[in-house]
């Protein structure tokens, strides 16, 4: 599993959610270019892109940001449990994988 | 014979044989310094070398479920069972019944926040919407405290241990909200470990169960140092977070070489 990835895959949830809307709040991310059905065309997706997405998406959509992103999360997570080695911030983990990432530091 | 009298002898065992030609071990026990402040000074310090592991781990790895449990051990360590201790031989030592009262009373404020943060790991893995329930803790230790500092229950020294006076009230709202912490934090650990599997599910079994140890079989046990049960129940809470916080190390160093590894 890839940043580039999850950020696609929260890009969508939050068209979902909201709209049109998503796609230029997703090309704030500096450094990124995102097309109209949400795919990247441009940059490297990190960490970094992912928190920074995140952090747009809070500024619009609220704490529903964080919700629809640990939906997201989740549902790659179900499909390939790699997702759990990524560096994402704590709050949009599922819940296993967040037992599995406390647990797994000892 | 009281384990908590066996432990003396062990460390005391030369001076102890010396002596023992002219006393029984009840006659010289009977005037030594009280084994549960010994105890928990021992209980101290290991949980201070677990939260100083989980401090390392949490310098790798800057995730807050590992800081909020590093300071439910500095907490538990050093304000529950290290001042605890402390007051407890001031106390003594002063032949002051105040302080004793004061070192039974003031250190389980801490205990709440310790209590405190290990509710925060649980929350934030599965209820993130009510991690500031830790406050409730705190305000619960903190109003329980008051009402202790009102009571003044009684404690006294007895043939080296520490025991209660007549039954407070005090005494019984400790157990209570240890009982309704360890329900919501061991049943938090344990439904994660139901959703995983492998290790992390025998990790956070081992957290479920040793919530279970410390927060309502210790205090129901009377682990405060004058019940053999109670301070076994305390060897085998303090062991299974020990294990979890060294799991690695344990596992290197003692199940692989076992399986030939």
């Amino acid at each position: 599993m890839k940043y580039k990835e999850v950020f696609e895959k929260i890009v969508e949830s939050v068209k979902d959610m909201i709209g049109k809307v998503a796609i230029p709040q997703a090309n704030k991310v500096e450094e990124v270019s995102v097309d109209d059905q949400g795919k990247v065309t441009e940059g490297e997706i990190d960490s970094s892109q992912v928190v920074e997405l995140i952090t747009t998406y809070e500024g619009v959509m609220g704490d529903g940001a964080i919700a629809v992103t640990r939906n997201a999360v989740k549902e790659l997570y179900e499909k390939d449990e790699s997702v759990k080695d990524l560096d994402l911030p704590e709050e949009v983990l599922p819940k296993e994988v967040k037992a599995e990432k406390f647990v797994s530091a000892f | 014979m009281c384990l908590s009298k066996l432990l003396f002898i062990l460390f005391y065992g030369k001076k102890f044989e010396l002596e023992s030609k002219y006393l029984t071990i009840e006659e010289y026990t009977g005037d030594m310094f009280p084994t549960t402040v010994s105890i928990h000074f021992v209980w101290s310090a290991i949980l201070f070398l677990c939260f100083y592991a989980v401090y390392r781990k949490y310098q790798e790895n800057q995730i807050s479920m590992l800081r909020n449990f590093y300071m439910f051990f500095l907490v538990w360590s050093t304000g529950f069972f290290g001042l605890l201790s402390a007051m407890l031989a001031v106390g003594y030592l002063q032949d002051s019944s105040m302080i004793l009262t004061l070192g039974y009373v003031i250190p389980h404020f801490f205990a709440f926040i310790s209590v405190g943060y290990l509710w925060r790991v649980q929350s934030s893995i599965n209820f993130p919407k009510y991690e500031k329930l830790f406050y409730a803790f705190v305000a619960y230790g903190l109003v329980i405290t008051i009402y202790g500092l009102s009571e003044l229950p009684e404690v006294v020294v007895e043939d080296g241990s520490l025991v209660l006076g007549p039954e407070s009230t005090f005494s019984m709202l400790i157990p209570l909200g240890m009982a309704i912490s360890a329900v919501l934090i061991a049943g938090s650990s344990f439904y994660s470990a139901y959703r995983t599997s492998g290790e992390a599910r025998k990790k956070l079994s081992l957290i479920g169960t040793g919530t279970v140890f410390a927060l309502v079989l210790s205090a129901f046990f009377k682990n405060m140092g004058y019940s053999v049960t109670g301070e076994i129940t305390n060897v085998v809470w303090v062991s299974l977070f020990v294990i979890v916080v060294y799991w690695s190390e344990f596992k290197s160093r003692i199940i692989d070489k076992l399986k030939g590894e």
